[in-house]
């Protein structure tokens, strides 16, 4: 028995709720999740059980009401706002379902973007982002603005800049949510293919099963609670 | 329906705020804008009217008429406060040595006339004591110690009256001379006078003038109308209750001729009433008409800044209401009902913010103006003001609501396309609005330069201004086209430096946003026209009141000619008054004298010109050739002025013939040269066509009308006066003017016109336009950039680094629209000023720059825009991405 990995992404007993007016919502509930280094773990879940939420507490773009959530070992709750920015630059990359770039930058500063922000000079900056480019096979459309890319290209954009730095992992929320099923495919392809060449884990939340099929490991959510929890194979065989 | 209206408008108290601020502004500000007309319409009538001192004249038509009687019916007229008997007549003064009589006009007044009117200076001795002759005739031989002897019309005997003492009737000259000749404002002026007590008159003289009137005798009757002065005018001078003139005007001149028909009914027949009242409101109607004009235009650019502004508001409200109009769709909603709420909500925003506006417009007028401004504004005409800015309300309301519906009938990829545009052509670009708007602006300003509109014509200071409507719309045009203009070459400067292919990848974050901002400019590049328009419309306004105060000043300077002028008694010797000491800085003699040009007459100054250049406040504004230094030079040169060198075509260099009288009487021919053309020649009241060097004049011992004494640094004008007129005594020796009292009597209708109250309201309106402005964009960039601002959190951006496109982008705002908008309005200013020359008595000065002032309104805008901006980054900063990004 080989092991257990080091998880590089940990949450225990993870909770969130929302008030509605007089009423709590119950987004996520006692949730304890463990990616490892270059796994790839897809969210599953009907609407509303809590999938973005979770992926959006793993992040540390929201902070949970109850347990903890630690990147590389970092709990977030215990940063302040800035480290948390600073730690989500250097070590997260995120893939969101659409609008995701910035729509005043061309596709080479959208990728430059995290490492701009991080302070790291030109001289780095251009071959990395060139390079991550290429690697997502866009290099000869690196001028180009957000609305002069098909959604496609707009998807390996972003796939790029959640790479291009080398974090930890790469938290994607529903990134082949409005593509057509050929797109999604190749799309998910790339950013699994190319996170696993830098390393990276992916926590992937879709609807989609042939997207989930790429993961090593399938979490199912439902009403915030992990409902059951499998690897791809298994999950394919069903 | 009531009830999701109510919710809509508590549960978004910022975006109330917003669209209550969008109907505030323009209406707050146009209703202060006819708030103020109507304020400075009232105070025109009264301002028309200070300066007339009799305000009518009941002159009998013969000398039968009992003045004792009428005076006391016309009195009892309501609205009359006063009637005083005065008569002048023509009498021929024996010598005692029985030599040809000398001509004098003899006046008569009651002693209470005297005490009550300034403009009698008894110099020595007093009425009571007998009759006061002029310094002149005293001076002369016509008077013995005692008594004087008059030769009475109808060969009646010579009527002897006692001496009392000497007077100075020169300031009494408008009340007691009537115009003669074909200039206006030309009097005839007796310098030979004699005062006598209304009772001696009628015991002395009347009966001798009643029965050469009954033998049909030579004393003329008729009084008025005439070009040479009557040889008998025998009246009742009134003063009326100024209460019973209306606030307007034209309103106020009828009410005078009702008044003086009234007047003219008490005796048939007996008088013909000269109303001096309705004359000058009748000069003030069409001033009021013109400030009427002169005022909508100042004020209102800032109106159409602050609607265009608001309906900007109007926009940032639609983008922010899509999501409830979407849910209510959901939910069931049909698009009438959708409208319907939004009307609702808008008529409710609409009367709430027309009525704050209204008051705050009531309220800056008030604060602006003295107290009591609004008495005596009729309620009516308020009501009319309060409509028209109600009415504006309404149609700013109205232009929201089609902004807003149009916005939420667009599909949602429109919005979502709207976010990924990059690169701005609005329509005033594309269709070139700014070229269109600085040809229009040009083509006017040639019309009125073509047609001589910038300059001012003979006798410009009493002729009743005449503004174009039209052209008063060129600064308006120039001032729009160059903004536009303006943000177009920023745009075309930013998009060029910003190409993807030209760049390479931004150095720091801070390049980055800079770049951003440049590919995605039309919220900046609207908030900077916005912003532009506003600063230059108030740099303008604040520009051209501070050189229309300095124009003003500088008229009453050249007016009066220095700090203090010392009018020494026409008496032999002549006074010497105190003119030296610690407290003087420098003093000139002046000496007008009249000399004959060909055949026709023309005053002349002779100055000292070492002395004169040294004194004068005012520096002699030339046209052509050299300026007093020239008379130094050259005591032969003569300095003409510019009417009079057009009219007999005199050029530099030209041969002037001057004749003069000697003390004998025989004229004296001086052959000078034209030095200099001047425009305006201290001093210039009383005014005179010609100035020579003394040294030129045939008897250069004549004495000095007047001096000019400027006071020395440290001691003011009013310590000076007191000193001098305390060296006086009760001599009367010398009287002294000052430019405060100069500044105070040249207050006339159009050229007193209180700018500054109307720029104060403006200065305070232009700050609040940037400032919301920023705000309205600080809300664009909430609503419109959250998704983006949320996933540049997602990739690590810290709140610093968040804010810096945004912070960058407000500050950009208003540097660029304070970069633009000082030039444009300091531009704007130079040509109204040129534009509105007609308001100046010399020709338009140059603009002069209020710094402080500008540096205050770059201040209170830099301040208000700072808030605005600070409020949206906070919201920026308060907002969680996870909620944001959910929502898609």
């Amino acid at each position: 028995m080989s092991p257990e990995p080091f998880p590089v992404l940990s949450a225990q007993g993870v909770s969130r709720h929302f008030s509605q007016g007089s009423s709590s919502v119950n987004a996520v509930q006692d949730v304890s999740l463990s990616v490892a280094a270059g796994e790839v773990v897809a969210l599953m879940g009907p609407s509303g059980c809590g999938k973005t939420t979770l992926l959006h507490l793993l992040g540390g773009l929201d902070l949970a009401d109850g347990g903890s959530v630690s990147l590389d070992g970092t709990n977030w709750a215990l940063l302040s706002p800035r480290n948390r920015a600073v730690l989500r630059r250097r070590r997260c990359g995120f893939v969101f379902q659409s609008l995701a770039l910035l729509p005043m930058a061309t596709a080479l500063e959208n990728v430059d973007a995290p490492m701009l922000l991080d302070g790291r000079p030109r001289g780095d900056r251009t071959p990395r982002a060139a390079a991550m480019l290429e690697r997502v096979g866009l290099a000869h459309k690196s001028d180009q603005f957000p609305d002069q890319l098909s959604g496609g290209e707009q998807q390996r954009v972003a796939i790029a800049r959640a790479l291009v730095h080398g974090p930890a992992v790469v938290l994607a929320d529903e990134p082949t949510g409005s593509l057509d099923s050929a797109t999604a495919q190749d799309i998910t392809n790339v950013l699994v293919l190319a996170a696993r060449d830098h390393g990276a884990a992916v926590v992937l939340v879709t609807h989609d099963e042939r997207v989930a099929a790429h993961a090593d490991r399938i979490v199912r959510l439902d009403s915030g609670r992990i409902a059951a929890a499998e690897s791809a194979r298994t999950a394919g065989g069903r | 329906m009531r009830p999701m209206m109510i919710r809509l408008l508590t549960r978004f108290p910022r975006r109330v705020t917003v669209g209550l601020l969008g109907i505030v502004l323009p209406v707050g500000m146009l209703a202060a804008i006819v708030f103020f007309v109507d304020s400075a319409s009232r105070s025109m009538s009264q301002q028309s009217v200070a300066n007339v001192k009799v305000d009518l004249q009941a002159v009998a038509t013969n000398p039968t008429v009992d003045m004792v009687a009428l005076t006391a019916q016309l009195v009892a007229v309501p609205g009359v406060v006063s009637a005083e008997r005065f008569a002048a007549v023509d009498v021929d003064v024996v010598t005692p040595s029985g030599s040809t009589p000398t001509r004098a006009r003899l006046f008569a007044v009651d002693p209470a006339y005297v005490a009550a009117h300034d403009w009698v200076h008894v110099t020595s001795g007093a009425l009571a004591s007998g009759a006061l002759v002029s310094d002149p005739l005293a001076s002369g031989v016509a008077v013995s110690a005692a008594t004087l002897q008059i030769a009475l019309p109808g060969g009646e005997p010579f009527a002897t009256l006692p001496v009392g003492g000497t007077t100075d009737l020169r300031d009494a000259t408008p009340f007691w001379m009537l115009p003669a000749g074909d200039e206006q404002g030309e009097v005839v002026f007796s310098p030979n006078a004699i005062l006598v007590d209304y009772a001696t008159f009628e015991r002395s003289v009347l009966p001798a003038i009643r029965t050469d009137f009954a033998a049909g005798g030579g004393t003329a009757k008729p009084a008025v109308n005439q070009t040479t002065l009557p040889p008998l005018s025998i009246e009742s001078q009134m003063v009326i209750d100024r209460k019973i003139l209306a606030a307007d005007p034209v309103t106020a001149a009828r009410n005078a001729t009702a008044l003086r028909r009234t007047l003219e009914r008490v005796d048939p027949g007996a008088v013909t009433v000269v109303d001096n009242v309705g004359e000058a409101l009748g000069a003030a109607r069409t001033d009021a008409t013109n400030a009427k004009i002169l005022f909508l235009l100042i004020g209102i650019p800032g109106v159409l800044v602050a609607a265009a502004l608001s309906l900007t508001a109007s926009a940032a409200l639609a983008a922010s209401q899509r999501r409830e109009q979407a849910l209510l769709r959901l939910r069931g909603a049909t698009p009438a009902q959708l409208r319907r709420l939004a009307s609702s909500v808008a008529a409710v925003v609409g009367v709430a913010g027309s009525a704050v506006g209204l008051a705050a417009g009531h309220l800056a007028v008030t604060a602006s103006r003295s107290s009591g401004s609004w008495s005596g504004t009729s309620a009516s005409r308020l009501a009319v003001s309060a409509t028209l800015a109600v009415v504006a309300g309404a149609g700013v309301t109205i232009a929201g609501l089609r902004v807003l519906s149009k916005t939420t009938a667009q599909p949602t990829f429109v919005e979502d396309r709207r976010l990924f545009e990059r690169g701005w052509s609005p329509t005033w670009m594309r269709r070139r609005l700014d070229l269109i708007a600085l040809g229009v602006g040009a083509v006017i300003l040639a019309v009125n330069a073509a047609t001589g509109g910038f300059t001012r014509t003979p006798g410009g200071e009493t002729q009743t201004l005449a503004l174009g409507f039209f052209v008063l719309l060129g600064p308006i045009a120039l001032w729009l086209g160059s903004a536009m203009l303006g943000v177009r070459i920023l745009h075309r400067v930013g998009t060029r430096l910003t190409r993807p292919a030209g760049t390479a990848l931004a150095r720091t974050w801070r390049g980055a946003n800079l770049r951003f901002i440049a590919r995605r400019p039309a919220r900046t590049g609207a908030t900077v026209l916005l912003g532009t328009l506003a600063i230059g419309f108030g740099v303008s306004l604040l520009t051209f009141v501070h050189t229309y105060d300095k124009g003003r000043s500088r008229d009453v300077a050249i007016g009066l000619g220095s700090d203090l002028r010392v009018i020494p008694a026409q008496v032999t010797p002549a006074p010497t008054p105190p003119l030296t000491g610690a407290d003087i800085a420098a003093m000139t003699p002046m000496r007008r004298l009249a000399a004959t040009v060909g055949s026709d007459r023309r005053n002349v100054y002779a100055i000292e010109t070492a002395t004169y250049s040294a004194t004068v406040t005012a520096k002699p504004i030339m046209q052509d050739g050299a300026g007093v230094e020239s008379l130094a030079d050259n005591p032969n040169g003569v300095l003409v002025g510019w009417e009079f060198a057009r009219d007999f075509a005199i050029h530099t260099g030209d041969t002037v013939k001057l004749s003069y009288k000697d003390v004998a009487g025989k004229p004296r021919v001086v052959a000078y040269t034209a030095t200099g053309i001047f425009r305006a020649f201290a001093p210039a009241s009383p005014s005179s066509e010609l100035v020579v060097n003394v040294t030129s004049l045939p008897s250069a011992a004549m004495t000095p009308d007047f001096y000019l004494v400027r006071a020395a640094a440290g001691h003011s004008t009013a310590e000076v006066t007191a000193r001098i007129n305390a060296a006086a005594g009760k001599s009367a020796s010398w009287r002294v003017a000052t430019l405060a009292a100069a500044f105070q009597r040249e207050q006339t209708t159009l050229a007193s016109l209180d700018l500054r109250g109307l720029a104060r309201i403006e200065t305070g309106g232009t700050a609040l336009v940037t400032a919301i402005g920023i705000a309205v964009l600080g809300a664009f960039v909430v609503l419109e950039r959250r998704r983006e601002f949320a996933v540049l959190r997602a990739i690590g951006a810290t709140t610093g680094q968040l804010l810096t496109g945004p912070g960058i982008e407000g500050a950009l705002t208003v540097i660029a629209s304070i970069l633009l908008g000082v030039p444009i309005g300091l531009a704007t200013a130079a040509v109204s000023t040129r534009i509105l020359t007609l308001l100046f008595s010399l020709p338009a000065p140059s603009i002069a720059i209020p710094v402080g002032q500008l540096a205050v309104l770059v201040g209170v805008t830099l301040v208000g825009a700072s808030a605005a901006l600070a409020g949206a980054l906070v919201t920026l900063a308060r907002q969680r991405p996870s909620a944001v990004l959910r929502e898609a």
